[in-house]
């Protein structure tokens, strides 16, 4: 099908940015999340990198974007000792002012953490704090009962805060710039090992579950890329679609047959093969280079 | 990162065939199992989505990924964790260390702890090795997770004899259970130093392999603070080489920690003799 190879790299990519509207739902001026707008769970008390953590998660509940300037201000509310404030952690100080924007719905999350352990743990005695009060930069406080926090080896800090990439959300924002594209599953088929110098050919198939077909009559753009010994080779294409019938039927498969140069100067190892669909599925394998 | 733009059609060539169609795609499923890898991995709190994934497969040198599979303590949510998310990432090309977070040592602040009696830490052990085998299978790993390598996480605890005993009999209970048909391979992860790995080489029925924390830059699981050269020496040994920092690829920013194998990885392994990991 030579005219779905006609396209050069540029062509494609200025079609994709004129079928992709923006997906991103939070404008860049939201204004500061309140009190209000939020809703603040307590997530799991945990143990990471040494320390004894609790997640907090942070929910847009109100009807419009809002944003978070930094984590929000933070208390412990210890029963028996005085309130105490919790700062960003000296690995990580961005947190106190890195701007998340939160979409409806959307979720942020912030982890605390305390030193996990300290010769004093050894006695039974514990300084735990159950409740924590959150004071949003838009105005306003939240109080959150049912955390975990043991300040016995040390005081509390922020080791993480990011809005949280749901699958969900990215599944749907996937769906409405590529349409059925992203419904498609992959799976690739490729020798395990490959020679320096030579050809490697290898298999995608693309796959559709649902219960339409899915069209390639635009065929689709994917890329191709091999990585090793860290460098690599990669190039956008068009996918035969023509040969393909221009279409997956519903509950079917495609195979189509691919093959890279192997470049000659990598030292022997692993190689990344990559191979991306244009708003579909990524597939890929480590290739033994020899 | 160097790339080279050796986009000609001499280099890199198109799809030469369209094939066969096929009436019925076969289910992906994760395979139970793993093998022995040599190269460099990351571990993040929470499992990021299949599209970052994505970004950090194509031309990065990462080609494992640590993941927190469950545990009374894990730290982070995992709204992504799914059995989709397994089989999608494994399309993608990764491997998996898979990790599970249940009690931790009874001398810590840690919001779940093991008993101090060691017939219990054994139970405790072997209940955890329970859990986590259901936790693989409801992932869709399957032929029973045979031989598939789980690691426990032991987070660095003081050094205190009835403490250190605990764990040991904790962590042997998590290797018999584990070595229970259908067996998986039994890991554990902790600091190199601060969590006994030296110790944990005398149990009667050592961990098959370990995957320590030593932050020293050096991707080399020889060279491994506190534990004896010639422990876990046979594509035993995973190092978290480089802790807390921020790396971006395909517009992707991460918060990771840098890992090197020369041991087992879910599902399939990958042995390279010249990997900067031995």
């Amino acid at each position: 099908m030579p005219s779905c190879f006609s396209l050069p790299p540029s062509a494609i990519a200025l079609a994709l940015l004129a079928a992709a509207p923006g997906v991103h739902a939070a404008p860049a001026a939201a204004r500061l999340c309140a009190a209000a707008d939020v809703q603040a769970s307590a997530g799991p008390a945990g143990a990471w990198r040494g320390q004894a953590t609790q997640e907090i998660r942070i929910r847009n509940t109100g009807g419009e974007a809002c944003a978070l300037p930094g984590f929000p201000g933070l208390q412990l509310q210890p029963a028996s000792e005085a309130p105490q404030a919790v700062g960003a952690s000296e690995q990580a100080p961005q947190l106190a002012s890195s701007r998340i924007e939160l979409a409806p719905g959307e979720e942020a999350v912030v982890l605390l953490g305390t030193p996990g352990s300290c010769e004093a743990a050894n006695k039974p005695a514990r300084r735990v704090s159950r409740r924590l009060q959150l004071a949003l930069a838009g105005g306003g406080i939240k109080a959150l009962d049912g955390v975990h926090i043991d300040t016995l080896c040390g005081r509390a800090t922020v080791m993480r805060f990011e809005r949280v990439q749901g699958e969900g959300a990215a599944r749907a924002a996937a769906m409405k710039a590529a349409g059925a594209l992203s419904q498609l599953t992959g799976s690739l088929s490729a020798p395990d090992e490959a020679s320096r110098g030579g050809t490697l050919r290898y298999t995608v198939t693309l796959s559709n579950p649902t219960a339409s077909p899915v069209s390639l009559a635009a065929c689709p753009a994917y890329t191709q890329s091999l990585y090793a010994d860290g460098k690599a080779i990669d190039s956008t294409q068009r996918l035969n679609c023509g040969a393909a019938g221009g279409q997956i039927p519903a509950n079917a498969s495609v195979s189509f047959e691919m093959q890279v140069q192997v470049p000659a100067g990598p030292a022997a190892g692993n190689g990344k093969l990559s191979w991306k669909l244009d708003g579909g599925p990524g597939v890929g394998k480590i290739v033994g280079l020899h | 990162m160097p790339t080279l733009p050796l986009k000609a059609a001499a280099r890199l060539l198109p799809v030469l065939f369209a094939a066969a169609l096929f009436a019925t795609p076969s289910a992906q499923a994760y395979p139970g199992g793993g093998a022995a890898f040599n190269g460099r991995g990351f571990d993040t709190c929470a499992a990021p989505s299949t599209s970052q994934m994505q970004a950090w497969w194509t031309n990065t040198p990462w080609s494992f990924v640590g993941v927190y599979i469950g545990g009374a303590v894990r730290a982070c949510s995992q709204p992504n964790l799914t059995a989709t998310w397994m089989n999608t990432t494994n399309s993608q090309g990764w491997r998996h260390s898979l990790i599970w977070v249940g009690p931790q040592a009874p001398c810590t602040t840690f919001s779940s702890r093991i008993s101090y009696d060691t017939a219990t830490a054994y139970q405790q052990g072997k209940d955890e090795a329970l859990k986590a085998y259901n936790a693989l299978v409801a992932l869709g790993v399957t032929n029973n997770a045979a031989g598939t390598p789980v690691v426990y996480d032991m987070e660095g605890y003081p050094n205190d004899a009835s403490c250190k005993a605990a764990v040991k009999q904790f962590l042997q209970g998590w290797v018999d259970q584990l070595a229970v048909a259908p067996a998986q391979a039994s890991g554990v992860y902790g600091s190199a130093c601060n969590s006994w790995f030296s110790d944990l080489a005398t149990m009667a029925r050592p961990p098959q392999f370990i995957w320590a924390a030593n932050w020293d830059g050096n991707p080399s699981t020889s060279t491994l603070s506190c534990v004896a050269g010639s422990a876990w020496s046979n594509h035993q040994r995973l190092k978290q080489y480089q802790g807390d920092h921020n790396e971006t690829y395909g517009g992707v920013t991460l918060n990771i920690d840098s890992n090197c194998a020369n041991g087992p990885l879910a599902p399939t392994g990958g042995l390279n003799a010249a990997s900067v990991c031995n």
